[in-house]
């Protein structure tokens, strides 16, 4: 009976009775915005600005072939909202009480809500303090200077006063590396005058020290840093022994090493610098080259299948790029596009762009290699990976260049293991000199006519600029001498 | 806005129609933005169910509920947003949708993927778990069949206590990436339960038994009564026996609770980052790298443990990832799960291995019965509960046991014992085994799905033998009958 | 036309679905919507008095009705996470026998139909039975009728998500600058539910509770790399806002649980010491073990055997024989239970039967005095009152987590008294113990009668009154009538604490939270083992 009357009624169904409803899920959020003032701790301050700020950075769009030569994101001000919010929330902070304990945690807070004069302040309470704090803490006070927006050089130069006033003039070591750090400081705020004077200082401390000095352990690092910093303050000196001949340049190098440090002048020692080595040709499978094309054309029209030819190119000035690995093959990288970090693959994209605009005889090479896969799409054999390789590197992001592509040879673990081990594809072996790989995912390479190095790096946007006064270098010898 | 539509009181269906699904998704797809990450996942259920103790129905329950899911991130940085809501009308997708989206595109950064490499475009119907015999069971048919379950124990004067129910859902996960490319999964699910636990008035036996399936016609509730009756008689009275290692007769539902440990543990992650487990083999010098077991044999070779999805007895859902597997074979570990990033980067493969909780292992032909004629001197144990794992590179675990425990001698049950703690690995059990049983399906009730992916993964259905096993470690005795 | 369910399912051309029915479980749609009112609204008592009129109207001689709007929020603000919920729930009472039906659709045809399913369900069981049930509800002295709301500070619901995010950010912050700081995981879950309650016999209540929960661990390591890591009881399910976090002095117990784990680091490792000794057990363990034994052994459905092929059954399985007989502990355990304790996260002015739960005395002097009732649970025991002693009456058990579900029997909040003669704390009683382990908030699981049961977790060796060395792999072994009768010391007053619990019970599960407000305790003679020693 029950049964048949379930039937009945689902037969009415549709019948109509009217009722009420009264119930919706409207997800109505409240209308309220943080009480900054209310907020009990300064790391919720702190928060607070840091999310601020960061929702800002994500919304300023930065794309892939206007990437700007700086670090921009790094140098641009505090967005106004985040300041707001930084002193409405350390309203009541008085920098009297504060506990000396965090006092780098306080000063990044104060600076963000502008209060410049207090974190003085408190770094003078710190200094005064007759409790003894550790050096880890002063170094970190003077990075909330540094990683400030914009940077106080102002306060670094208070607190390196401070530093040098209670360093031992004996501490030859330690006066020649905060002059270094605040040159470095000055370096990126943009303030070439310190900078010059700072690394003057230096030199001509280093010039009165012993050889026996320069051999100890504690000036070798500072001298590795020391010599690359003269190499940035004398870079005109460099560019002008470059616009000579490689030889001048290399004379030039040295001359900077036997300065600073005892010893001979290791060819490939510090940074990988492996000025004045001979490459071999480069070795491939899959050869393409891009072609000129409008924007109209798809990404498969701007490129083609060539036959393998000798490259780097004798004659001409070359760069090698070694995009294999993090640009395409294990994809995060392409996923994280712009976002990730300097080494990111599109920062690397928009400086060939760039260089080839100002450069157009530059010789450009892509160097890759098969991994059996790209990107999420499924495996595929060596010849249609390198197809989506180049479809990738020439055709989507147009970079006007001769790709080389090595099938990478590998074997499979046996058994039910599978898993996959890839040997050295040939380049990678012949582009290791003197036991140091320049093959390596992101190294880039700029080779003279001769083939021989004539730079070497792993680009960020800081260095692109330097890089593109040593490739015009070049080329004006190159130009001369022809 | 969709105006109100009136519909009869009386009767409305107990799911969601297709149509209504197809309605919800296509009307929250415009109340967001068409660019990045979105993932609708609806899941409508109905449970009728009967509850009942000291030989009376103590409830009986018709709930339906809806769950709407709306997932939504934009860009590949930056962080996402879910929401939550059981209701369907207009109004209410536009409040969960709008609140998403705000949240979604408040963390966003802008979209770094610049080529729109494939990826595996999911699409699956999912094989059908559906029986109109568990859907249409109406509450008459199940009051009166508690009636029949419930007679026996009240003519004994003993008290029965158990759990009846139907369960049906639909559901569907709408996804679409950060491509723009869609993909869904969706189908209907039934899933009937039933089990039931004998006591005697004084407290002195229990007896426990369960099942579950899809298709109420095979949980036999009569069956699952007549054993849960039958160990509680045998089980009256217990004896108290020295703790100690006994050769041990595990039915199956007992015998389950092992294999799901065993099966828990074989990510191969984990012994291939070096990791100490109970599958990591070593340092392999000659390239360099951790090696699991796999290949290797790690349990008694007449075990074989796999998983078809597409089998409705052990019904979880076909989906991508979710094929047929073979874990064991023959006691070789042959398969182990992988995320799709280990397969990835490790095996060029895009073809993730998901963990997943049903399995079968392979049976043998010896009756319990059989078991016992052929021990000297054993236990013989019903089920376990609390299992918890107190060494994860051996994977020892300790629990109890529970709902009937016999004394076995000269080939006989001779009486019930004290219940035990024990201590033991699954894979001492499966390295000790005497002898194997019929693989039948186990009690492995379904859960409530939150989504659609959970509920596909609630679906666990469990097929396993008997085993009599030497040398099994009993560590002390719990009073609890 | 018949409709057959897979022809609905499939969608397949039918003219009457795709017109006005493609709606199932949604029903009785009137030409205004609008987001769930405030619970007090007169329309939503109407509603309530649908679905009881209806379920009366159709026989039952009782009935009941619920509606919740529940609200669940996990803030982030690069990744939050809400959910918004709502159920009706109907239950009637038809000759001895319980229906119960539920859907997610405020609305009042929606409840008639409940209404008449609730009954429907009820009377099934009777079919072909020609059993009786007998039941006898505990009376209502006076129908209900009343609004309350949880009294809380600060509303999470009625905060900025921003506001929120950065609080949490702030103290990851200041987490992150701990010593030898590894790792660290803050969760935080909240939830706001409205409840309405009416039934046949005219009571009509509304509440909105809250319920604030979360976790901060930390990971710490040292240069030698060893590793430890510890974790905030406070923070375990509450009944409060926002001020669960923000009016406690988190900082300060986390410096202080740093500073412990930090010379956890410098002990050294011992095995398991097995055998019988003096056991320290800290409040939280305490507490879990007040709610996993004499907690869960009290609730009368689980006594009477209701939960027996769920849960379990319990140890106290003939309450009316053993009510003020029965010796559950030393005579200095005294356990009260009730439900209105500000903070606690079962805090409730009536429970989900209307009624408003009491204060009552579950063990005095260890003599079992009460169980854990809902109106029927009550009625199982009813010769327990009278006699001057109590009156007949539900303590206010009955609760459930939304109306989907319905209402069971779940565990009151419970204090421990602890020991009124002296000041004791868990540091003072450590100093009194010569030779001994300290378990601190162990976990534990109990058999299916919550009377043997295994702790596991942290422990330490105890030295002339201090921590020695950690203890690895302990097991403690114990019968809980044991266990309540070897407590030689409670803490004192100023040692009690408190912590929310979660709890499952019943088929299909649901889950039910309880405080438990203890001292720690020094027990003697408890069995230690070897938790991974084979036999």
């Amino acid at each position: 009976m029950q049964k048949c009357l379930r039937i009945v009624w689902a037969a009415v169904f549709g019948v109509v009775i009217p009722g009420s409803v009264y119930g919706q899920t409207l997800f109505n959020s409240p209308d309220t915005f943080p009480n900054y003032s209310a907020y009990q701790y300064i790391d919720e301050c702190v928060a607070a600005a840091a999310r601020i700020t960061s929702e800002a950075d994500a919304k300023s769009s930065v794309w892939r072939d206007t990437l700007p030569l700086e670090d921009r994101e790094r140098m641009s001000d505090v967005p106004v909202n985040a300041i707001r919010a930084a002193q409405a929330c350390l309203v009541r902070v008085s920098v009297d009480t504060l506990s000396l304990d965090n006092t780098h945690i306080w000063a990044s807070a104060l600076l963000m809500a502008q209060r410049d004069h207090d974190v003085e302040k408190l770094y003078r309470r710190f200094f005064d303090s007759p409790v003894r704090r550790s050096p880890e803490e002063f170094v970190k006070m003077l990075n909330v200077y540094r990683t400030s927006r914009p940077i106080r050089l102002e306060g670094v130069e208070r607190l390196y006063q401070f530093a040098l006033a209670n360093v031992s003039p004996d501490s030859v070591v330690r006066q020649v590396a905060f002059r270094l750090i605040k040159a470095d400081m000055a370096r990126k705020a943009r303030n070439k005058e310190m900078k010059n004077a700072l690394l003057r200082e230096v030199l001509s401390i280093t010039d009165t020290l012993s050889d026996s000095v320069k051999s100890s352990d504690a000036y070798r690092l500072v001298g590795l840093f020391l010599y690359e910093s003269v190499r940035d303050f004398t870079e005109q000196e460099g560019l002008d022994s470059l616009s000579i001949s490689l030889s001048a340049y290399q004379s030039y190098l040295g001359g900077i090493w036997s300065r600073v440090m005892v010893g001979p002048f290791p060819h490939n020692m510090f940074m990988n610098n492996p000025v004045g080595l001979e490459v071999p040709p480069l070795e491939g499978d899959f050869w393409y080259r891009s072609v000129k094309a409008t924007q109209s054309v798809s990404a498969v029209e701007r490129y083609r299948k060539i036959e393998p030819y000798s490259r780097p190119v004798k004659g001409k000035i070359n760069l090698i790029a070694f995009l294999q690995g993090g640009c395409h093959a294990s994809s995060f990288m392409i996923r994280g596009g712009r976002n990730n970090g300097n080494m990111s693959c599109w920062r690397i994209f928009s400086a060939i762009h760039r260089m080839k605009n100002v450069f157009p005889d530059l010789e450009v090479t892509v160097v890759s290699k098969t991994y059996g896969s790209v990107g999420d799409a499924p495996p595929v054999g060596p010849s249609e990976e390198a197809d989506t390789l180049a479809k990738y590197f020439l055709g989507y992001h147009r970079l006007p260049a001769t790709l080389v592509v090595s099938k990478t040879e590998f074997f499979r673990l046996a058994g039910l293991d599978q898993r996959r081990i890839d040997s050295k594809t040939a380049n990678e072996s012949n582009y290791t000199l003197n036991n140091i790989s320049y093959a390596t995912p992101g190294s880039i390479l700029l080779v003279d006519e001769a083939g021989r190095i004539v730079s070497q790096w792993n680009i960020n946007r800081d260095e692109e600029s330097t890089i593109r006064r040593i490739i015009a270098a070049v080329f004006s010898r190159l130009a001369r001498e022809r | 806005m969709t105006e109100p539509k009136i519909i009869s009181p009386w009767d409305a269906p107990r799911l969601l129609t297709a149509t209504e699904a197809e309605r919800i998704i296509s009307e929250t797809k415009s109340y967001c933005g068409s660019d990045g990450t979105l993932g609708i996942s609806i899941v409508s259920w109905w449970a009728g169910s009967q509850r009942w103790a000291r030989n009376r129905a103590s409830m009986t329950s018709d709930q339906r509920d809806i769950k709407i899911v709306i997932f939504r991130k934009i860009g590949d940085a930056g962080g996402h947003c879910e929401a939550t809501t059981n209701q369907i009308d207009s109004a209410s997708l536009r409040g969960v949708a709008k609140y998403v989206e705000l949240y979604a595109r408040r963390s966003a950064k802008p979209n770094g993927i610049d080529m729109a490499l494939q990826r595996p475009h999911w699409n699956s119907a999912g094989a059908p778990v559906w029986s109109d015999a568990t859907f249409n069971r109406s509450i008459e048919e199940n009051g009166s069949l508690v009636h029949t379950l419930t007679r026996r124990a009240e003519d004994a004067g003993f008290l029965s206590a158990g759990y009846i129910e139907s369960y049906g859902s639909n559901y569907i996960g709408w996804n679409r990436d950060g491509w723009g490319r869609v993909s869904r999964i969706g189908g209907e699910v039934t899933q009937a339960q039933c089990s039931i636990t004998v006591r005697h008035p004084k407290g002195t036996g229990s007896g426990w038994a369960g099942n579950s399936s899809f298709d109420f016609a095979q949980v036999d509730p009569a069956k699952i009564a007549e054993l849960a009756f039958e160990k509680c008689f045998t089980s009256i009275d217990p004896v108290r026996i020295e703790p100690g290692r006994y050769q041990t007769i595990l039915e199956p539902q007992a015998a389950a609770t092992f294999f799901q440990g065993l099966i828990g543990a074989l990510s191969r992650i984990y012994p291939e980052r070096g990791y100490p487990g109970p599958f990591l083999l070593g340092m392999d010098q000659a390239v360099s790298r951790f090696r699991s077991k796999l290949g290797l044999k790690i349990v008694d070779e007449r075990i074989t443990i796999q998983h078809d999805p597409t089998d409705p007895i052990v019904g979880t859902l076909a989906r991508p990832g979710v094929e047929k597997v073979k874990w064991v074979d023959n006691g070789t570990l042959v398969t182990m799960t992988n995320t799709p990033g280990h397969a990835f980067n490790e095996l060029v493969s895009q073809t993730p291995i998901w963990p997943r909780d049903s399995f079968k292992v392979s049976g043998g032909n010896t009756a319990v019965d059989d078991m016992i004629k052929s021990t000297k001197r054993g236990l013989l144990m019903s089920r376990v509960s609390t299992p918890r794992l107190v060494d994860s590179v051996s994977l020892l675990y300790t629990g109890v046991t529970r709902d009937g425990l016999w004394l076995i001698e000269n080939g006989r049950i001779t009486k019930a014992v004290r219940n035990f703690r024990w201590t033991e690995s699954p894979l001492f059990i499966l390295n000790n085994i005497e002898e194997i049983g019929v693989s039948v399906p186990v009690f492995s009730p379904v859960g409530r799905g939150v989504n659609a992916s959970s509920l596909q993964n609630s679906l666990v259905n469990v097929v396993v033998p008997a085993l009599k096993v030497n040398d099994f470690s009993f560590t002390s005795t719990v009073d609890a009958i | 036309m018949i409709y057959t369910r897979r022809s609905v399912l499939k969608g397949s051309g039918n003219t009457i679905l795709g017109v006005v029915a493609a709606r199932p479980a949604m029903a009785l749609l009137d030409n205004r919507w609008e987001p769930p009112p405030p619970i007090q609204d007169d329309r939503l008592k109407r509603l309530i008095q649908t679905a009881v009129d209806a379920a009366v109207n159709a026989g039952a001689l009782y009935a009941d009705a619920r509606l919740t709007f529940t609200q669940e929020f996990v803030p982030s603000v690069t990744s939050p996470n809400r959910s918004e919920t709502m159920g009706v729930g109907v239950r009637a009472l038809v000759n001895g026998y319980w229906g119960f039906a539920s859907s997610p659709l405020w609305n009042s045809a929606e409840s008639a139909r409940l209404g008449h399913s609730a009954v429907d369900q009820a009377k099934a069981n009777g079919y072909g039975f020609g059993k009786s049930r007998r039941v006898e509800l505990a009376p209502v002295l006076e129908p209900t009728s009343g609004d309350w709301i949880m009294p809380v500070k600060d509303d999470p619901f009625e905060m900025s998500l921003e506001e929120i995010s950065d609080y949490f950010e702030g103290l990851s912050r200041f987490i992150r600058r701990l010593k030898l700081y590894q790792s660290s995981q803050i969760l935080c879950h909240f939830m706001r539910q409205d409840k309405a309650f009416g039934s046949s016999l005219g009571q009509f209540t509304t509440q909105r509770i809250y319920r604030a929960s979360g976790s901060v661990g930390v990971g710490i390591r040292n240069n030698e790399g060893r590793s430890t890591g510890f974790g905030l009881d406070c923070l375990s399910p509450a009944g409060l806002g926002f001020e669960h976090f923000r009016g406690q002095p988190l900082r300060e117990y986390i410096v202080r649980e740093h500073e412990e784990a930090m010379r956890d680091l410098d002990l050294p490792m011992v095995p398991s010491d097995v055998g019988r000794h003096m056991v320290l057990i800290n409040q939280r363990g305490m507490g879990t073990l007040l709610s996993q034994t004499i907690g869960v052994a009290t609730e009368i459905d689980r006594a009477m055997g209701f939960e027996a092929n769920a849960g379990g059954t319990s140890y106290i399985n003939a309450p009316d024989e053993m009510l003020n007989t029965l010796q559950v502990g030393s005579s200095q355990i005294n356990i009260t239970a009730d439900r209105s304790a500000h903070g606690s996260v079962g805090r409730v002015r009536w429970d989900d039967e209307g009624i408003e739960p009491t204060h009552f005395t579950v063990v005095k002097n260890g003599i079992l005095m009460n169980m854990q009732t809902n109106r029927e649970g009550a009625g199982w025991i009813k010769s327990h009152y009278g006699n001057g002693r109590t009156q007949f009456s539900s303590f206010g058990c009955a609760y459930a987590p939304d109306a989907i579900d319905h209402p069971l029997v779940h565990s009151a909040d419970l204090t421990l008294e602890p020991d009124a003669a002296v000041a004791d704390d868990l540091d003072i009683l450590r100093t009194g113990i010569e030779k001994g382990i300290e378990l601190k908030s162990p976990d534990i699981d109990m058999d299916f009668q919550q009377i043997s049961g295994l702790g596991s977790g942290r422990a330490y060796e105890l030295r002339r009154g201090k921590r020695t060395a950690i203890m690895a792999d302990i097991g403690v072994l114990f019968r809980t009538p044991e266990l309540w009768k070897s407590i030689v010391q409670l803490g004192g007053k100023s040692d009690l604490r408190r912590f929310g619990m979660r709890s499952l019970k019943g088929e299909p599960r649901q889950e039910g939270y309880h405080d438990v407000l203890t001292p720690s305790a020094v027990v003697k003679e408890m069995t230690v083992i070897d938790i991974k020693r084979k036999a």
